[in-house]
């Protein structure tokens, strides 16, 4: 007989992109190499709340 | 009364965009159409890829007096280190890319978003309506943005909610 265990499981919530805020990326998009920068999102206290891409240039 | 029915329509290709109604999922993929798979056009987060731009709106039909207050969020924006799912709501149609599309992070509390007309979900429209019958919604674009720091390996990311809210009568 199977343990029976009881709770709930959440998604952890890791807002941090693992890189630091302005950091450059080059992508690669389609075979096409893009130069990108990661850009954090924080709320009104500065905590992170996310993250997205910037483009910068194509090569 | 009995109430306004929804069904969400997904855009792709060249402006003004076509139309494929009543879509089912909202799955972010390498190619920029309502058809293929994406098993088979993923994404690649070893070389930082980004999702093709995904643009979907909702369409009222049935019966209803008035629409208004619409918001639209995601239950998570950062479901790893490494993934981002980024967000706007439009006002006008560009094709989508794969390139940073430069929304911010996808909301997780709610951004606005008007109803537009009966025929098209790009314009400015209006928080509210009495317009009845057919009406969209302004579009949301969203795009999953990828980085090489992102250590779960191939397969499929979580699921992902997104909720649209409204106040109708």
């Amino acid at each position: 007989m199977a343990n029976e265990v009881n709770g709930e499981v959440e998604d952890k919530f890791e807002p941090h992109p693992g890189v630091e805020d302005g950091t450059v990326v080059t992508s690669i998009i389609d075979g096409k190499k893009i130069r990108e920068r990661v850009v954090h999102d924080v709320d009104d206290e500065g905590n992170i709340i996310g993250s997205h891409k910037e483009n910068i240039e194509v090569k | 009364m009995p109430g306004s029915t929804q069904t969400i329509s997904e855009w792709n290709g060249v402006s003004p965009g076509t139309e494929t109604a009543s879509r089912a999922e909202q799955n972010w993929k390498a190619v920029d159409d309502s058809t293929t798979s994406y098993a088979v056009s993923p994404i690649n987060s070893t070389n930082n890829e980004n999702s093709m731009a995904k643009i979907q709106a909702v369409k009222f039909a049935g019966t209803w007096n008035t629409l208004s207050a619409g918001t639209v969020k995601i239950d998570n924006n950062a479901p790893a280190t490494g993934l981002s799912i980024v967000g706007s709501v439009l006002t006008a149609y560009t094709q989508p890319t794969r390139t940073a599309t430069g929304d911010s992070a996808m909301s997780t509390s709610g951004l606005s978003f008007n109803f537009n007309s009966s025929t098209t979900p790009f314009g400015a429209g209006t928080s509210s309506t009495s317009a009845g019958g057919t009406m969209y919604a302004q579009a949301l674009r969203t795009q999953l943005q990828t980085l090489s720091t992102y250590a779960g390996g191939p397969g499929d990311i979580t699921s992902r909610t997104i909720t649209y809210a409204w106040t109708e009568s």
